[in-house]
Parts: structure tokens; C-alpha cells; sequence
């Protein structure tokens, strides 16, 4: 870079010339810090922890019952008037769903949720999931939707597509006492009154394999959004996930 | 919030999964491995990217080397002293004859009322490397050779995976139930 705009003097380019371009290049790289900085000023940005359960129960005639419980906590928080630090609890999720495997390898599921925080809000949850086996590796395609009521905040309707990709770090299987990586991306679009938005979301993780098949995740779960409504929210969580199946 | 988590352990009490063929392999260091089993993968492949395995099922156990040669993964199989079982290379069901196809389609369609083939490899119970240069050039599946297949199967009651094994004429020679890989984590 400092080659680009180095003045050479053997090409019998004037010093005008060379002050020129630098002053350009200085002005350029300015200009660029500036809109950076208010970018970031504008974001809200939060951190938090997601630590979840799954439990899961396979019932005759490809039937299944799932409940996942969430919580949700926070230990950074500048998305309001003031910046907040330390531990703080936001809410519960307590979803229970049911599925059903469809043509060879696929699910369709319909649950709801209740999140208990200020107040209790209410989700209804659809989903159909897609998991495609490869020589050493799965992908999985989820498409769901769900819509949330609660009281005296306006009915959201959200559009939702996830993407996973998922490989045993020994092997071409995840078999007991085995780690593994899975990365999943997800990108919503969510309708509420009036407004319309877009979340992004990509979570790396690396999970375990228990001999009972039970299997724990660790890893980040980076979520943007407000992109159609700015300011947008960049919100960044440490998320322990553990999947029992019984 | 107790009153959640008591229900939802409620809802889930006792289990049983009924199992069947339950495999476990695990990688193991190169000099781990008896000799002549190495020194038939010295012998007969290049063998790129060459990685060493121990697998166990309920009442077997075996060595196997996995690499890539001929642009296929292939599988070579030893048992604990290092004698060679058998050799398997991956290939595509579309590979195969039209007729062996279409005959292996009719096998699996007496078994299963639907099914998806997810894997397909050619078994050689004594290594030629004649047998397989001819399957490259003919896709002719030679007599003394098997296919495994690995196949997504739905019979009346249940939907599971299968290890199937089927001679050169397209003929059922054994069928073993998998063990259901736990797939909730990439659902939920």
C-alpha cells in the first residue's frame, strides 16, 4: 500500500502531483475511519450467554416429542439509553413441539413457546427440517416459521431458513465419546405491525458425543439485525447447548 | 419457571431404543497397525492422505486404512492380526449397468414400500487390481465381486438404515439394521 502511494521522483513526477495523491489518499482514509466510527456509535450492541436443553422422546409411527428450555442472560448491554455491565437475567424459553418424519429423512413440527421474562409472551412454531447425509459430513436445511403474542406489544410474524453444516472432527461418523463442529446460518424475516426487518445469525459451535448418544455444544451465537429499521443491533452470546434423547 | 422443568421431565420418562448393528470406529497412530497390514497398503496403493482406524462392532473388531486413490475413497479392511477382509471402494449407484441397476432397484423394492440409496461401494473380499481397472473402464461389476449398499428404507412400521450386501447379479446376500444416528441437535 505505502508503495502505491510512494512519491517517485525518478519519473519525474512533480512534488505537487505526489502531495496531491497523498493528501487524496489521507483524505480517503479519514473519511472511511469516520463512517466506521458512525457505524459503530450508531450500533447497539449486547452480550450475553444462551445456555439451553433439549430433550427429546421418539414415540411409535415416527412420531416426536421435543421440549427445549432457554435462558437467556445478559452481561453487556449498550442497546439502551445507558450501557449496562454485569449479569444480568432477561428471560426463560420453554417450547414444546411436536414432529413427525415425512418421505425418508425429513420432519415436519408444530409447537409453541412460552417465554417468561416481564412479561409472558406466547409463540406458535412451525417447521419443516432437512438433513443430508455426505461421505464425512451432514448438511441440514430448516424452514420455519412462528408467530409471537404478547400483551400490549404488536403480533410478530417471522420467516425463517437455517443452514448447518456439520462434521465429525475424527471419522466419517459422530460416534460416542467424539467431538465434532457444527456451524449453522440463518437469516429471518420478520413482519410486526407495519415494519418489516432482517436478522442474520451464524453460530459455530463444537459439540461432544456422550456414549449414550447425548451430545453438549459449545460455542458463539452471533445474531444482527434492525437492517431495514436502523440503528441495527449486533448481539454476540456464548451458548451451551445439550440434546437428550430418550 | 420449576413448574416448566418438572413438566417437561414428566413428559419424558422412561426410554428404549431398540439397537441393532452399532459400529464404533476410532483413529489410531500408524504404528499401531500390524505390519502386514500396512505393507499391503505399501504394496497396492499410493494411498493420499492415508488415516488408520479401529473399528468395533458387537462381535467384531478390524483395522482399516481410509484414503483416496483413483479419485474414490477407499476403505481397506484387516482383521486384528492384519489379514486382509476385504477391500471397498466408494463409487455412484449411477455408475453401475443399467440392468444391474435396475435388478439391485427391484431387490430393494421387494424389502422396503420406499427407499434412498445414500451410499454405494464395490466389496472385494480378495483384492485384484485387475477387477477394479475393469470396473473403471466398463462399469462391469466382476462376478466374484459384492456391493454394499447404504440405504434409507421405509417398511410398514418404521423407517431406518440399512447395511445391505448384494452379489454381482443383483441378489440380496445379507441385510443388517443401523443404528439411527441421534439427529435432534441439527433439528433444533
Amino acid at each position: 500500500m505505502a508503495k502505491k502511494f510512494q512519491c517517485n521522483n525518478s519519473k519525474n513526477r512533480t512534488n505537487y502531483f505526489c502531495s496531491f495523491k497523498m493528501k487524496s489518499f489521507l483524505l480517503y482514509i479519514l473519511f472511511i475511519s469516520l463512517s466506521i466510527g458512525q457505524l459503530i456509535s450508531q450500533e447497539r450492541l449486547q452480550g450475553g450467554t444462551l445456555p439451553a436443553l433439549t430433550i427429546s422422546k421418539e414415540l411409535k409411527k415416527d412420531w416426536q416429542l421435543t421440549s427445549k428450555i432457554e435462558n437467556r442472560l445478559f452481561f453487556y448491554d449498550n442497546s439502551g439509553l445507558e450501557k449496562k455491565t454485569g449479569l444480568d437475567y432477561i428471560h426463560t424459553d420453554a417450547a414444546f413441539i411436536g414432529s413427525k418424519k415425512v418421505g425418508l429423512s425429513n420432519q415436519l413440527s408444530a409447537g409453541f413457546q412460552f417465554r417468561f421474562g416481564t412479561v409472558i409472551e406466547k409463540r406458535s412454531i412451525q417447521q419443516f427440517n432437512m438433513v443430508i447425509d455426505y461421505y464425512s459430513f451432514q448438511l441440514a436445511h430448516r424452514f420455519a416459521a412462528d408467530q409471537t403474542f404478547a400483551p400490549n406489544t404488536p403480533d410478530s410474524y417471522r420467516f425463517r431458513y437455517r443452514f448447518t453444516y456439520n462434521k465429525p472432527l475424527s471419522g466419517n461418523v459422530i460416534n460416542p465419546k467424539e467431538f465434532y463442529i457444527k456451524i449453522g446460518f440463518e437469516s429471518l424475516f420478520i413482519l410486526e405491525e407495519d415494519t418489516q426487518d432482517l436478522e442474520f445469525r451464524a453460530t459455530p459451535t463444537i459439540g461432544y458425543n456422550f456414549k449414550s448418544s447425548n451430545k453438549i455444544e459449545l460455542g458463539l451465537d452471533y445474531r444482527t439485525d434492525g437492517i431495514l429499521i436502523q440503528p441495527s443491533r449486533q448481539r454476540y452470546f456464548v451458548v451451551l447447548n445439550y440434546y437428550v434423547k430418550i | 419457571m420449576k413448574s416448566v422443568l418438572f413438566i417437561a421431565l414428566i413428559l419424558f420418562t422412561t426410554s428404549g431404543i431398540a439397537q441393532t448393528k452399532i459400529e464404533v470406529e476410532k483413529r489410531i497412530p500408524a504404528d499401531s497397525v500390524p505390519e502386514n497390514a500396512q505393507h499391503f497398503i505399501k504394496k497396492h496403493f499410493k494411498a493420499k492422505r492415508l488415516k488408520w482406524y479401529f473399528e468395533k462392532n458387537q462381535n467384531h473388531s478390524s483395522f482399516e486404512a481410509k484414503f483416496c486413490e483413483f479419485k474414490k475413497h477407499i476403505s481397506v479392511e484387516f482383521s486384528t492380526d492384519g489379514t486382509l477382509e476385504d477391500v471397498e471402494v466408494q463409487i455412484r449407484f449411477k455408475q453401475l449397468e443399467k440392468q444391474l441397476e435396475t435388478k439391485i432397484k427391484q431387490t430393494l423394492g421387494e424389502e422396503f414400500s420406499n427407499f434412498r440409496i445414500l451410499k454405494t461401494q464395490l466389496h472385494f473380499r480378495k483384492y485384484h487390481p485387475e477387477q477394479l481397472q475393469l470396473f473403471f473402464e466398463t462399469n462391469t461389476v466382476p462376478k466374484d465381486c459384492f456391493l454394499e449398499l447404504i440405504i434409507l428404507g421405509k417398511t410398514e412400521t418404521s423407517k431406518n438404515r440399512y447395511e445391505i450386501l448384494i452379489n454381482s447379479n443383483g441378489e440380496k446376500v445379507s441385510m443388517q439394521q443401523l443404528k439411527e444416528q441421534n439427529q435432534l441437535f441439527l433439528q433444533f
